[in-house]
């Protein structure tokens, strides 16, 4: 999911995934954790590889990378909402 | 040196996935070591990933898995030990001895899968070597 949120800001090589990530929310993947992300992600066809440049390959979130991210995202919402209101109703 | 080491992690990936992201990986570790990042933790991270993209492809040999395990609990050693390096010899400072290599040379971080080569690790400098000069020994 960090990797597809990433995406939708425009396409990415590793190193600016890696960076991106870690200034929106702190996490620092691992090159191989990375890596192995966006194998899975472009085996599904989520994200897409672009051609080269300068040896760094950027990626691609595809439309249905997009439908899948912003299904995940409606349900973590709904989760964060539903926990806020739990809250706040049993706030002394 | 390390790019060597590098290249050698990537052989515990899959062949198919290392034909399709290896440089890459590659080139993203070396980016990351550029920017100022430790090798040790980037070099461990890739060792790990690569032995779980081997499980999940059911593509496990043993020695290549045993060779890969006995190089992650080095590494992960060293990373923990960087700081206070042991007085004592251990096999790792003999054969770095046999080899040449200055003595401060004490962490064996494993054997290259497949041939007698060793991988020591300076923690004073964080420098890697890949040695073959210890052939039969060890």
């Amino acid at each position: 999911m960090l990797v597809l949120t990433s995406l939708t800001g425009g396409e990415k090589h590793g190193y600016a995934l890696i960076k991106d990530i870690e200034a929106f929310c702190g996490v620092t993947l691992g090159p191989g954790t990375l890596y192995a992300a966006l194998a899975r992600l472009e085996r599904a066809k989520l994200v897409e590889a672009l051609p080269a440049a300068n040896r760094r390959r950027p990626y691609r979130i595809t439309q249905a990378g997009r439908d899948m991210l912003s299904s995940q995202l409606e349900q973590g919402g709904q989760i964060v909402r539903l926990g806020l209101t739990r809250i706040e109703a049993t706030r002394p | 040196m390390r790019q060597r080491l590098s290249r050698l992690l990537l052989s515990t990936y899959p062949r198919q996935w290392r034909d399709r992201y290896g440089e890459e990986l590659q080139d993203l570790v070396a980016d990351l070591e550029d920017s100022g990042q430790r090798a040790t933790p980037l070099l461990v991270n890739v060792l790990a990933v690569g032995l779980a993209e081997r499980m999940r492809t059911k593509a496990v040999r043993a020695p290549a898995l045993m060779a890969a395990v006995v190089c992650a609990l080095a590494l992960a050693l060293v990373t923990l030990q960087s700081s206070k390096v042991p007085s004592h010899s251990s096999a790792a400072t003999r054969l770095a001895d046999r080899a040449g290599e200055s003595a401060h040379i004490r962490a064996l971080c494993g054997q290259v899968p497949g041939t007698k080569r060793v991988v020591v690790m300076n923690p004073s400098t964080g420098a890697i070597l890949v040695s073959d000069r210890c052939n039969g020994h060890g």
